[in-house]
């Protein structure tokens, strides 16, 4: 009974996710403020990732490192105040748009070396956050 | 001309103006530009013009440091020497490799760079090789561009690969013809005989196989039998000084390196952008020449990390090596793609623009000279009663600290400019050095180092022994340092400046 519970929360977030990705979000913002409460700027972030399945696994390994981060507030926060980031309007900048940003602070986070070392692979933070979000929500 | 030193009497004295002991990449060289001026040149072959197996078998000898080939099989004794057998890369050390680096011990040669590039610029046609530019923007064609690192830390060096160039086979009729050339083949050099202070060369004493010997009588003497064979006549020449020739502050056959290529050291994920990445394959050509790229820290960075020199390719057959570690470790590597390709592109979902490829990489690296890194004489004995030579090859931490702050500068650059991920198979635990990864370069060099104070060195800036007014040594044992560049086109560098400033004596 709770798996099912679960697994439909699972297909709810990942159908939000896909609306987001494709539409944007402007048009669903009421609706999704209704289902997710505060969660709305980690969907707008997940939605710049489409291989959820692959984000999870590698959000998963950083979270076992980093258990501290294991909260989506703080998962957004961190992302949403990181150097470049911070001034960006996540809420109102569309998809696409937002993915270029979020490509421009992992170079940030590389010039900056907010970077972290995941199974010997070197990676910026604001990647593996992204991937932990997808782990917590998803 | 060629002779058949087995042919000769017994106790023949043959006369020369130069005897130049060994006939591989230096010796022949150096015969060569001899040749052009009007000495007698003699060249002293302990092969014949084939290998035969009593003969290589004179370079037996035991091994009991760090992993290495067979002594015997690392190197070839007969006429052209190793490069019957050598893969043909070819580039200049770096700059700093020449300087003075207060990270790295008993570095420092006796001159720059600049000095001897008008010498690795006339060594290009000797191996067969066109254009002597190892800038990589000269050899980008068509897609086939360098990877655009912005060169602040992380830049694309290049070397060319000779043919190779076989330099028995290639210069046997030029040296056959020359009327002042004599090379004698099957002519073993067992010792350097020295007037009583050591401070001049009398004769050499040779001996064939067969049991003929004689003796060479020159003005001049340069030994130019390899980068251990060289150390290993110094020190079997122990008449009249007892430790060996030059060997009087103990140097002769210390510093012994090899350039180590470790293999397997991560992965790449590279965001392709439409670029193919064939100018860092192997067998790459363009414009006649067969090129290679590979990546490496900036001279700046180099200096400001004090980091050694290392060379990182991309090893072959990448995505065979890649499928047979699919592991579930490896799947990871996957997941890491697809999260790569998601953020890398251009803001689309775009797999054509956004497409990456995966690539396995190795590095060669430059060791620290260490004077316990050595050959020397051991107690069992060759066919001609000659000590055979014992190494005892060291591998340093520090390199393991430079190789891994190198790999990281990469990595962090591969994301600092969107232009990929990767991966580190090695960390500050690892087991070091990683023998099953090592490969050696069969790079020998080191044991007859050069400084101008013979305290430090066992030749001057010249070449000459010091304390021996007419004895010169070609080759890569003359390297103070290292760099990670294979040694070649410096021993040819190194030969033809040789062949110069003897002919400059000699007038």
């Amino acid at each position: 009974m709770i798996k099912t519970v679960y697994m439909t929360r699972r297909l709810i977030l990942r159908t939000i996710v896909a609306c987001v990705g494709i539409i944007g979000l402007a048009g669903f913002r009421p609706a999704l403020a209704r289902m997710q409460n505060d969660n709305t700027e980690a969907l707008k972030l997940l939605a710049t990732l489409r291989d959820l399945d692959s984000a999870k696994i590698l959000g998963r390994e950083y979270l076992q490192i980093t258990p501290e981060e294991a909260n989506i507030n703080l998962l957004v926060k961190l992302i949403s105040t990181s150097q470049h980031l911070m001034t960006i309007d996540i809420d109102s900048t569309s998809t696409i748009k937002l993915r270029k940003e979020i490509t421009q602070q992992l170079q940030k986070d590389f010039e900056l070396n907010e970077i972290i070392n995941l199974q010997g692979w070197i990676l910026a933070k604001t990647e593996v956050r992204l991937c932990a979000l997808s782990a917590l929500l998803v | 001309m060629l002779i058949d030193t087995r042919k000769l009497p017994d106790k023949t004295n043959i006369k020369a103006d130069i005897c130049i002991i060994g006939a591989g990449a230096a010796g022949i060289t150096m015969a060569r530009e001899l040749s052009r001026s009007k000495l007698d040149i003699c060249v002293l072959e302990s092969g014949d013009m084939e290998n035969n197996s009593e003969t290589q078998a004179l370079y037996e000898g035991k091994n009991i440091g760090v992993e290495y080939w067979s002594l015997s099989a690392s190197r070839l004794r007969y006429f052209g020497g190793t490069t019957n057998h050598w893969g043909g890369v070819c580039l200049p050390l770096n700059e700093d490799d020449f300087e003075s680096r207060e990270w790295v011990d008993g570095s420092g040669w006796p001159f720059e760079k600049a000095d001897l590039m008008p010498f690795y610029k006339r060594a290009h046609p000797v191996v067969q090789l066109g254009k002597f530019s190892y800038n990589v923007e000269d050899w980008e064609s068509g897609n086939d561009k360098h990877i655009p690192f912005d060169g602040k830390y992380v830049v694309t060096g290049m070397l060319h690969r000779s043919p190779p160039t076989r330099f028995g086979d290639v210069y046997h009729d030029e040296l056959d013809k020359a009327e002042n050339v004599n090379v004698y083949l099957n002519a073993n050099a067992t010792n350097i005989e020295t007037n009583d202070t050591a401070s001049r060369v009398k004769r050499i004493q040779v001996v064939c196989l067969t049991g003929t010997r004689l003796s060479v009588h020159a003005k001049i003497y340069v030994l130019a039998l390899g980068g251990i064979e060289n150390a290993r006549l110094l020190l079997l020449s122990n008449k009249t000084q007892k430790s060996g020739l030059g060997n009087q502050n103990d140097l002769v056959g210390r510093y012994f390196a090899d350039h180590p290529y470790i293999s397997n050291l991560g992965f790449i994920i590279l965001n392709n952008k439409n670029r193919s990445i064939d100018l860092y394959q192997k067998g790459y050509s363009v414009s006649g020449s067969v090129i290679n790229g590979y990546l490496t820290p900036s001279l700046g960075i180099r200096r400001r990390e004090k980091l050694l020199s290392t060379r990182v390719h991309i090893q072959p057959s990448a995505l065979k090596a890649l499928k047979a570690r699919l592991t579930t470790n490896e799947d990871f590597l996957d997941k890491i793609q697809r999260v790569f390709k998601d953020l890398s592109g251009d803001g689309e979902f775009d797999y054509i623009t956004s497409d990456s490829q995966v690539i396995r990489f190795g590095a060669w690296t430059e060791l620290i000279p260490n004077p316990d890194s050595r050959v020397f004489l051991g107690d069992e004995t060759d066919r001609l009663d000659q000590r055979k030579i014992v190494l005892d090859w060291r591998i340093g931490q520090d390199e393991q600290m430079s190789l891994l702050r190198t790999l990281k500068i990469i990595g962090t650059e591969l994301g600092r400019l969107n232009l990929g991920r990767m991966k580190i198979e090695l960390d500050e635990d690892s087991v070091w050095p990683p023998e099953k990864s090592i490969t050696p370069g069969l790079h020998h060099m080191g044991t007859t180092r050069m400084h101008i104070n013979p305290k430090y060195g066992v030749v001057d800036e010249n070449c000459k022994l010091h304390g021996t007014d007419n004895l010169f040594i070609a080759g890569s044992s003359v390297f103070p340092t290292y760099g990670a560049a294979n040694p070649t086109l410096t021993i040819l560098a190194l030969s033809l400046r040789l062949s110069d400033h003897i002919k400059e004596l000699m007038i």
